[in-house]
């Protein structure tokens, strides 16, 4: 059940039109690529699974997410790919406190007939009433410091009193580390991770944590951190109108570096409920030895420092009415020693009008401006629900760039969609994008997808709210 | 462009002509329907006065329920989420999903989810509180979107970004680290093997 995961088939790999360039398969990296048993024992393990369910009994729930698209860009060359996603929850296995959780995806590619599957989760857990004992073993995303998958094992204990415990540890998996877009599959040579945390639990309003994790290979500690965070809620009236406060703050400290990688506050306010603004201010200093790839942007795009305060405003004109304006403004340490500062400046406004007419949209412009060149942009969507059963949506966006080099490069989407919804589990739609990019690939691409929510009790039924 | 204006004209008019029943706004309360659910309530276990506050009915005498309860009686979000929602109770046959009954989302939205906004600045929120994040977010919701790529679906960046991120990422690095590790960026830049750049 753990050790189930992605296959790779690469056959065919070259591109039809352009036989001479490498597309994928080819090269060093596709010797490591060998065909596994993956995917095989995927179906298998969920076959079993399927079939255990109407002996021991389990109520399965889950949505199933299809996406098949075909594009085709200037050179004439097309791609046309089927990707097919599963959440799965089986609830109430054996015993009521049991469960099993998966997520995964199988695509594939019709022109290059290559096939692709991946497990991104998939654990079974043991989870007692309001979690006061919960275990996970498997395959789980994990939000320690960052979010990150991990194939081991999270144990969470939440006894009488106001602090609970969690401790996990686990082999640390990365996505996006095959040069191929079509494919996500997770690293097989990572290191591990272990650690922490002590949560306050049951006190209406606050939060807080301290953690610990160390990640690394062998004797190689790729970052350690010792972390920290609290919160709170305040309410109170202010000339006759409701006020809502939230504090939040956190820290990452390296014990390594004596350094202190990451610190953020935030303060949410919103009054009369038609005002809502929404502060936040991080610092970062990060220098890792995360192996060659996966080091942190930051710590390649300058020399691992950046400050960053960014705010939002919003603001109810009326019900169906708002207005809105952020902006993010950043400065970077470089490795000359310098500092480099940028702008983001973003506005607004969303319309809500779902109630009296089944429509939705949002009209905004940004501007970005850094040391190296100016972006400035428009997007748009609209989302109109003219019977209960059909979907129209719309988006155009283009953004002109000016660097010294190029002046006023634009690129321009547009796109469109029809969904037609016969029930409320089930949504298909049909839809068309065409993308005008000076600097990469322009495209047109045409699909449908399909999404299923689907839930079923298979075999022995519980009644309701028994056990845990 | 011409063939892309036709199409969505095309898509536009169909939609139009699709419906013989204009759109018709539901709040949850009017969504829900005891015809569907009279039998697996029953099944259950459960009596009337399980969710409704009403003293005079008789036991699974379901047609006076449903006269009494369809539109003055609803009994509140925590009766339907416990079947439907609440980690401890839902059954099986409940379909968890949100847009079951609520067709506007925006409008059970969290106050602090503000638009596209809230996605880039959330983790701070899920690393102190994931339990609030769970009260309406199954695991799959963020490995989708910190996994899924290339989709139609606009999750977090803007349909022209592959051209206008090299000018973010020199503005806020630190936010692509959030999702991206190095090699991300390498693959593209260095031509190796991306399809169709």
């Amino acid at each position: 059940m753990i050790l189930l995961w992605q296959k790779n088939n690469p056959t065919k790999p070259k591109r039809k039109n352009n036989p001479g360039k490498i597309v994928r398969g080819d090269g060093p990296e596709a010797a490591d690529r060998s065909p596994g048993p993956g995917a095989i024992t995927v179906v298998a393990v969920l076959l079993m699974l399927a079939q255990a369910c109407p002996l021991f009994g389990a109520e399965v729930s889950g949505k199933f997410s299809s996406l098949f698209q075909s594009r085709e860009n200037k050179d004439g060359d097309r791609e046309s790919v089927l990707d097919n996603y599963l959440s799965l929850d089986a609830d109430r296995i054996l015993h009521p406190a049991v469960s099993m959780h998966a997520y995964g995806k199988y695509g594939h590619d019709f022109d290059a007939n290559f096939s692709d599957t991946s497990l991104y989760y998939g654990y079974l857990e043991y989870r007692t009433h309001e979690g006061r004992a919960d275990i996970k073993l498997g395959r789980f995303p994990l939000s320690t410091h960052r979010f990150l998958t991990v194939d081991g094992m999270n144990v969470s204990l939440k006894p009488d009193g106001p602090v609970g415990v969690a401790v996990f540890g686990g082999a640390s998996k990365y996505l996006d580390l095959d040069p191929d877009r079509f494919k996500r599959l997770f690293s097989t040579s990572e290191g591990t991770i272990y650690g922490g945390r002590l949560f306050l639990q049951g006190v209406e309003g606050t939060r807080a944590y301290a953690g610990y994790s160390r990640e690394g290979s062998g004797d190689t500690v790729y970052q350690e951190l010792f972390s920290g965070g609290a919160g709170r809620d305040f309410q109170a009236i202010l000339l006759g109108k409701e006020l809502k406060i939230s504090a939040d703050g956190s820290a990452d400290y390296n014990p390594d570096r004596a350094a202190m990688e990451k610190m953020s506050a935030r303060l949410f306010t919103s009054f009369d409920k038609k005002l809502r603004v929404l502060l936040e201010a991080d610092l970062y200093d990060v220098q890792n030895e995360f192996p060659e790839g996966r080091e942190l942007v930051l710590s390649i795009l300058s020399d691992g420092r950046e400050r960053r305060t960014f705010y939002t405003v919003f603001y109810d004109l009326n019900p169906n009415v708002a207005i809105y304006q952020s902006s993010v403004f950043t400065s970077l340490k470089m490795p000359d020693g310098g500092w480099q500062t940028g702008t983001i400046l973003k506005g607004g406004v969303s319309g809500n009008f779902i109630e009296p007419m089944g429509l939705d949209l949002d009209l905004g412009i940004y501007r970005f401006e850094s040391f190296i060149a100016d972006a400035t942009g428009i997007s748009s969507r609209i989302r109109w629900r003219p019977h209960n059963k059909w979907i129209l949506e719309g988006g155009l966006e283009a953004v002109s760039i000016d660097t010294p080099s190029h002046h006023d490069q634009t690129a321009t989407t547009i796109s469109g969609e029809v969904g037609y919804r016969p029930k409320p589990t089930l949504k298909a739609a049909l839809f068309v994008e065409q993308s005008d990019n000076p600097e990469f690939r322009s495209d047109f691409r045409t699909g449908m997808r399909l999404d299923y929510d689907f839930s079923f009790p298979a075999g022995r039924n519980f009644p309701a709210g028994e056990g845990r | 462009m011409k063939k892309t204006a036709v199409i969505l004209a095309l898509i536009l008019v169909l939609g139009l002509f699709a419906g013989c029943q204009w759109h018709e706004y539901r709040t949850p309360s009017s969504t829900f329907a005891h015809k569907i659910h009279a039998k697996p309530l029953e099944q259950k276990g459960f009596e009337c006065l399980d969710c409704h506050r009403f003293a005079k009915i008789e036991e699974r005498d379901f047609k006076k329920a449903i006269a009494a309860s369809e539109r003055h009686l609803f009994p509140g979000k925590a009766i339907c989420h416990y079947c439907h929602v609440e980690a401890d109770t839902r059954i099986g046959d409940a379909p968890g999903s949100c847009a079951m009954c609520h067709l506007d989302m925006y409008a059970i939205r969290p106050e602090n989810h503000l638009l596209k906004e809230w996605k880039k600045f959330h983790a701070l929120e899920a690393k102190s509180d994931r339990q609030s994040c769970n009260t309406c977010h199954r695991e799959w919701f963020c490995a989708d979107c910190h996994t899924r790529r290339d989709s139609i679906q606009t999750m977090m960046h803007p349909r022209t970004y592959r051209f206008s991120h090299s000018v973010e990422a020199q503005i806020d690095p630190a936010s692509c680290g959030a999702c991206h590790p190095f090699r991300f960026c390498i693959d593209c830049h260095s031509g190796k093997q991306r399809r169709y750049n």
